[in-house]
């Protein structure tokens, strides 16, 4: 099968990941590096404690999430 | 939940080293509650991942069903639940319905493939679309 769609990749993935366990340890670290980029640039935008807790909800207001 | 157990609650995990999205008091998270309007909390001084906190009542049939049907879970030795994973599919499938809701459904129906129930798809289907009347 040769992909065309978001959805066909969705499809061998979700193969792959069924078939093949280790492919869960490549998701975990995709994860994980996510979640540590994510973590330091907020921090960088948004300072820490109040100032954080203020920044982010206006950032979370203009992204529609709050 | 009434008001003295959700400011234990909002206390014992601001205690733990959470911030709530919505507000600072339990006072002020509290309006989200009662209204039935759902909150979330993250560990202080992050985003990212962060935990989301829903309120029901009886008229909420879907999240009430979930709430009252749960899937045991363990990994290691934690134990946890969560709604039955037909029910996770068609919730992404009908309810929420955007694109990375399709997506995770089909992931999920992929993956779960072997284990998926087609009577529980028709069982849930009509809670489910009773949510939406």
């Amino acid at each position: 099968m040769i992909p065309k769609t978001d959805m066909d990749y969705i499809e061998i993935y979700a193969n792959k990941l069924k078939n093949n366990n280790s492919f869960f340890q490549q998701q975990k670290i995709l994860i994980e590096s996510q979640l540590h980029g994510s973590s330091s640039l907020f921090k960088n935008m948004f300072g820490t404690e109040k100032n954080f807790r203020r920044n982010s909800r206006e950032y979370l207001k203009k992204i529609g999430l709050i | 939940m009434d008001q003295e157990n959700f400011k234990n609650l909002f206390i014992d995990l601001q205690k733990n080293g959470f911030w709530c999205y919505q507000g600072d008091t339990d006072d002020e998270a509290y309006n989200y509650i009662k209204n039935l309007d759902p909150i979330r909390f993250a560990k202080t001084n992050e985003i990212f991942p962060n935990m989301e906190l829903i309120p029901f009542d009886d008229s909420k049939k879907a999240k009430s069903f979930e709430f009252k049907n749960p899937q045991k879970i363990r990994i290691k030795d934690f134990d946890f639940k969560i709604s039955p994973l037909e029910f996770e599919i068609l919730y992404k499938e009908i309810i929420l319905a955007g694109k990375k809701d399709l997506e995770d459904a089909k992931h999920l129906r992929i993956f779960f493939s072997e284990i998926l129930k087609e009577e529980k798809f028709k069982e849930y289907k009509k809670i489910i679309t009773d949510e939406l009347k």
